[in-house]
């Protein structure tokens, strides 16, 4: 059970773009890419900005040659694309054996093409595609990208919304610990739909500017979409093949925190036990940490709840810490597996990520984010938070090796 | 995949069998009396999926004498579909109007982990697997890695799923199901909500012990199944023989029963019989109810007469439940007598 788990190969899609090369060079740049939706058939468009990802369907299926008539959701259209960039970057050119798995979140599934399918179904009479509500459910999205590259070994789909792709990741790396698969395929997936949007509009938490995480005058989060996936593999696979790995996964753990279906406990229980399991289970003590990947959704609660959560782990002087939700917006289930990408990167190149538009410390945490791209830095251990509805907190380390 | 042997402690479970089944055109759970088990806010304002999933946890911990379990896993392959519906309703009903958030937050698939872990005060581990027909396999199967991780001595592992209206009729149009009246060999549709106290140790609780599940993801041809089941059985030094009684959840689909035709009649032709998806209908988590079935079984040596099949033997000791989803996604579950 004490084999190590390494990240190997990542792959991304966001609104800062495709692939690992252009989220860098979108994240250099200091702005938010949430603003007006292009793509998203929606009512409120000049309402709330959204980080949406700026390729249609058609697109994302040219990419991956797939037939632009095909049924997919774009759920699983982006996962594809972030998938293919992981495996390619791992190098793994063979063909996927069995004893490969795949592991991924969602919190909407195929719910960008359901909501579209329903609303002719049931409220307009018969204005309909019937192949858009077999792809609606959140396994799908897993099954088709399993089909797409042809993986025939251990599939499964968590949903625990914004904690989805982050416990996907945790789930992967105990079914290599425990020997039962030799390596992942694990992040998560989710597309802007009208549905979370007006969910999060309902809820009154979202903002109509640009997301200000970690800011006294924040208003709300910034929705956004995308993908991230990253290959986990184990000690011994890696020998046998004689690969390099980019990073180990060296801590994780999940809690709850039993308080509200979607607020965060004022003093941040459920957020403190997931950044401390995960720095016991990676034996690391909090000041070993350089980089911390908030879940920072620019929200009054977590950001407050967070912050305070962070101070009771790391005391007042905190490590260096940024949300890149004010990049990328707040992807939903796929969040933990941007998240985790950029903090491969964050350890592979010595980059600290942009909190943009900080302008003000919140007055009860008096703390102060990181505001500027910084590159090159000696970065060993990186602690990435993703927290969500239902009190799902799940915190990963990911270190140098 | 998994062979780590645990002990189911108690059970709970809300589900369309003989004596409680409401018929509409599907297999219906008749509500409980919910004011009975949740103050008057709950029961008032949570959905449906959630009030039950919640009684029948409550159910299952009492059963094992358990108050605060160490983690807490649900399958459920569509989530609170009642609550996803209404809030889709209002949405686009009236996309730029103010909306309730209480439909929207109760739609997220976790919500029904989240709420029992807000019930129970439960800050543990905390999942949910919404993986079509093998939502509740994995969800079981990450007990099933807790447990022998060391990490967790009780986990609370449960599957939920409902069928209301609007999707009824979406699933009969696609075809998946049929309503109760029609001839077409397609099942019925139905829903249910089963909790289960999983454990490392006996307790005197104890209904059955899980010693091993496997699943086959897809299509199998009958060939490969009998070859799969067999391995299965010798890793557990089994054989054939030794499965007294055999749970299936036939459907009367004619596609897609032949495996259960096949298994029953090829490979345990002396096994007593249970099948229950008559009463309860198919969804995607069905084979958590084969599961209890097989679990009251070993318990109690008898189970209400509708379930029955085919009795042979008066003292079962050795269960294998056997669940696929119309030919696609195949589970077994080892079970014995402890």
């Amino acid at each position: 059970m004490s084999q190590k788990v390494y990240v190997t190969g990542i792959g991304i899609v966001s609104a800062m773009g495709l692939g690992v090369e252009a989220n860098l060079l979108s994240a250099q740049t200091g702005q938010t890419f949430a603003r007006k939706p292009l793509l998203l058939d929606t009512l409120l468009k000049n309402d709330f900005p959204l980080a949406e990802v700026p390729y249609s369907d058609t697109e994302l299926k040219y990419l991956l040659n797939l037939n632009k008539d095909s049924y997919f959701s774009r759920t699983s259209l982006m996962a594809m694309v972030a998938v293919k960039e992981a495996i390619l970057s791992a190098g793994l050119t063979k063909e996927l054996d069995n004893r490969t798995a795949l592991i991924s979140g969602t919190s909407v599934g195929g719910m960008d093409k359901g909501e579209n399918f329903f609303d002719g179904f049931i409220r307009k009479n018969g204005d309909f595609d019937l192949h858009h509500a077999l792809i609606h459910d959140c396994g799908e999205s897993t099954l088709a990208i399993a089909k797409h590259f042809n993986i025939n070994g251990y599939t499964s789909t968590i949903s625990t919304a914004c904690s989805s792709a982050a416990n996907a990741i945790m789930f992967a790396a105990r079914l290599i610990k425990a020997g039962k698969i030799d390596r992942a395929i694990a992040g998560g997936t989710d597309a802007l739909t009208r549905f979370t949007l007006n969910g999060f509009r309902s809820l009154m938490i979202l903002s109509d500017q640009p997301s200000q995480p970690f800011d006294q005058n924040r208003k709300g989060l910034n929705l956004g979409e995308g993908a991230g996936y990253v290959i986990l593999e184990s000690e011994e696979i890696l020998k046998k093949e004689n690969r390099k790995p980019l990073c180990e996964l060296s801590g994780y753990a999940n809690t709850c925190d039993a308080y509200h279906q979607t607020a965060s406990s004022p003093e941040g229980n459920g957020a403190r036990l997931a950044i401390n399991g995960a720095l016991k289970k990676a034996n690391l003590s909090p000041r070993e940490i350089d980089y911390i990947n908030t879940h920072g959704t620019g929200t009054p609660n977590n950001d407050l709840s967070e912050g305070l959560a962070m101070k009771s782990v790391f005391g007042e002087k905190l490590p260096s810490f940024s949300s890149t939700k004010s990049l990328t917006g707040h992807t939903l289930g796929a969040a933990g597996g941007i998240e985790a990408v950029l903090s491969t990167l964050s350890i592979q190149r010595g980059i600290i990520y942009p909190n943009v538009n900080f302008q003000q410390p919140i007055e009860e945490l008096g703390i102060i984010p990181a505001t500027e791209w910084e590159s090159g830095k000696s970065i060993k251990h990186v602690v990435s938070n993703s927290f969500g509805f239902g009190g799902n907190n799940t915190s990963l380390v990911f270190s140098a090796c | 995949m998994l062979n780590k042997t645990l002990y189911i402690n108690g059970i709970g479970s809300i589900n369309a069998s003989p004596s409680t089944t409401t018929v509409s055109n599907h297999h219906r759970c008749v509500d409980p009396d919910y004011k009975k088990y949740l103050d008057a806010t709950a029961s008032r304002r949570l959905g449906r999926l959630i009030k039950m999933a919640l009684i029948a946890s409550k159910e299952c911990l009492k059963n094992a004498e358990i108050s605060v379990p160490d983690a807490i896993i649900t399958g459920t392959g569509l989530g609170c579909l009642a609550d996803t519906e209404k809030f889709l309703n209002n949405m686009l009903e009236n996309e730029t109007g103010v909306h309730s958030p209480t439909s929207f937050i109760q739609s997220t698939h976790n919500t029904i982990s989240g709420q029992i872990a807000i019930m129970l005060q439960c800050k543990g581990y905390n999942n949910t697997y919404s993986h079509r027909s093998l939502s509740f396999e994995r969800a079981l199967e990450d007990v099933q890695l807790l447990l022998a991780e060391g990490d967790a001595e009780n986990v609370l592992l449960g599957s939920a799923d409902e069928m209301p209206n609007n999707t009824h009729q979406i699933t009969q149009k696609i075809g998946l199901f049929r309503s109760l009246n029609s001839k077409k060999n397609t099942p019925i549709a139905g829903e249910g909500v089963h909790y289960f106290l999983c454990s490392n140790s006996q307790t005197g609780k104890t209904l059955a012990k899980l010693i091993g599940t496997e699943t086959i993801q897809g299509e199998t041809s009958n060939e490969d199944l009998k070859e799969i089941i067999l391995h299965f059985l010798s890793k557990h030094q089994l054989d054939l023989s030794e499965i007294d009684t055999l749970v299936l959840g036939a459907n009367e689909d004619a596609k897609t029963d032949n495996h259960y035709a096949f298994v029953m009649d090829q490979l345990f032709p002396a096994s007593s019989l249970l099948h229950f998806k008559h009463h309860t209908g198919e969804y995607f988590t069905a084979s958590a109810f084969g599961l209890v079935l097989a679990c009251q079984f070993l318990k109690d040596k008898v189970v209400p007469e509708q379930f029955i099949l085919k009795k042979q033997i008066q003292a079962p000791r050795t269960v294998l439940v056997y669940n696929h989803f119309k030919g696609v996604n195949h589970s077994l579950f080892l079970v014995q007598h402890v």
